[in-house]
């Protein structure tokens, strides 16, 4: 039976009376059938979930519902990955994946790269890109630099040109327009006003020319409105300046 | 391993046998407890006490000492939990809620036979304030160190041991000089 340790001797010095009635309190008792709540307690550990009993019950149950769990799963994915590679519509690298695993069991699938990008989307070509991006007239743009790189090179010939008026204007458009817009040449200029260059706005030269490759918006407005000289417009602006030069004659 | 890591492994391993065991080691002690503390609560306590413990026997890991802190820890909760409900219900009345195992007050000096039994000596516990009567019990009844009794409170130690040494001077206040002196603890078939 068990015995009950009593806390009695290691207090402090106890009152004969109180260590006494704590020796009562603590009495042993002895019985010698079931204690009060001991068949409640019983039937409570009956039906407990703890014992490798009920667990080696569990556990095989639970593997195996886990196991078929799993396989269902894996064939679902197979499955899938095998239809959507065969439908080509893996992304890239997934599709070129399993077009070289499949090919290595005679399966034929779409390799990747043929009408999908990265995100499934359809394959863009260069030209597509540049036409979405700059219109029809970016095809011929193609080797044009970056907008950032262009500008800076307008910006610097501007600066740096040693040429004056009308030559400096023409220098910048050549140079905004990659050479392929002459708008800016003289002969333009001539035609336009059957004199020469007026020569207000190009005095000073080099602020003039500054303030035209301050950005392309800047000078696509100063040759819309067709008071400016070719030779003061630049980049994109420059073709207008062209076309309108004949309307003002 | 000793006798109690065995039983204690069998337990957890399904046998009841052993299982018997343990709830034996504990159940009077948690009895008083709970009574001395809960009056008509205590057996209801007692059977939640051990619905837990079975529940989480298998997680269980400790000694002897270990064993009883843990049991009586669930106890003190479970206890609580029920008396806080009878609050909330008000279903008790006050009378009810005295401890129902011991005299009144102004029969203590008058019992001195019924003082030397184990229920008139818990019901006199049981008059000392909460926090005395619980320390008084877990450390000189139940038997567990003051650490163990405080992780059953849910207190510091040095807070139990203030508590029951205040509870036992408590106790002498309240036992009679005439009649307790001279007289013995109780023998087994006295209590029983």
């Amino acid at each position: 039976m068990t015995k009950y340790t009593s806390r009695i001797s290691d207090g402090p010095a106890l009152d004969p009376r109180v260590r006494r009635l704590l020796a009562a309190a603590a009495a042993r008792v002895e019985t010698t059938g079931p204690l009060p709540g001991e068949d409640e307690a019983l039937a409570a550990f009956r039906i407990s979930p703890q014992g490798p009993r009920r667990n080696s019950m569990l556990s095989p149950l639970v593997s195996v519902k886990t196991a078929v769990a799993s396989a269902i799963g894996a064939g679902v994915l197979v499955t899938g990955g095998l239809g959507a590679a065969a439908a080509g519509v893996l992304p890239g690298p997934a599709q070129q994946t399993a077009s070289s695993v499949l090919e290595t069991v005679g399966i034929s699938v779409p390799a990747g790269g043929q009408g999908a990008d990265n995100n499934g989307r359809p394959e863009q070509t260069p030209g597509d890109a540049a036409d979405q991006t700059t219109g029809e007239g970016a095809d011929q743009n193609a080797d044009v630099p970056p907008a950032a790189d262009h500008g800076k090179q307008v910006s610097d010939t501007a600066k740096n040109t040693t040429g004056d008026g009308a030559d400096k204007g023409k220098e910048i458009a050549g140079v905004a327009s990659d050479g392929r817009v002459q708008s800016g040449n003289g002969d333009s200029a001539g035609d336009h006003n059957s004199a020469p260059p007026v020569p207000a706005p190009n005095t000073g030269g080099t602020g003039a020319a500054s303030d035209a490759t301050d950005g392309h918006d800047q000078s696509a407005g100063a040759a819309a409105d067709g008071t400016t000289t070719a030779g003061e417009s630049s980049g994109g602006a420059s073709t207008a300046g062209s076309s309108n030069a004949p309307d003002h004659n | 391993m000793d006798e109690f890591e065995r039983r204690l492994a069998a337990a957890q391993a399904g046998d009841e046998v052993a299982f018997v065991h343990l709830f034996r080691s504990v159940q009077p002690t948690l009895v008083r407890y709970l009574a001395t503390l809960g009056g008509p609560l205590a057996e209801d306590a007692a059977a939640e006490t051990w619905v837990r413990v079975v529940r989480d026997l298998h997680r269980f890991r400790g000694d002897e000492a270990g064993w009883r802190s843990w049991v009586f820890t669930i106890g003190h909760a479970r206890l609580r939990d029920a008396q806080r409900y009878a609050v909330r219900e008000a279903f008790i009345a006050d009378t009810e809620l005295e401890p129902m195992l011991g005299p009144a007050a102004d029969d203590v000096e008058a019992s001195v036979e019924e003082l030397l039994s184990t229920e008139s000596a818990l019901a006199l516990i049981g008059r000392l304030p909460r926090d005395q009567a619980e320390a008084v019990l877990l450390r000189y009844v139940v038997g567990l160190g003051a650490p163990a009794a405080a992780r059953v409170l849910g207190k510091r130690p040095g807070a139990v041991r203030v508590a029951a040494h205040r509870g036992l001077r408590r106790l002498a206040t309240l036992l009679p000089s005439e009649g307790v002196t001279g007289l013995t603890a109780p023998s087994v078939a006295e209590v029983t």
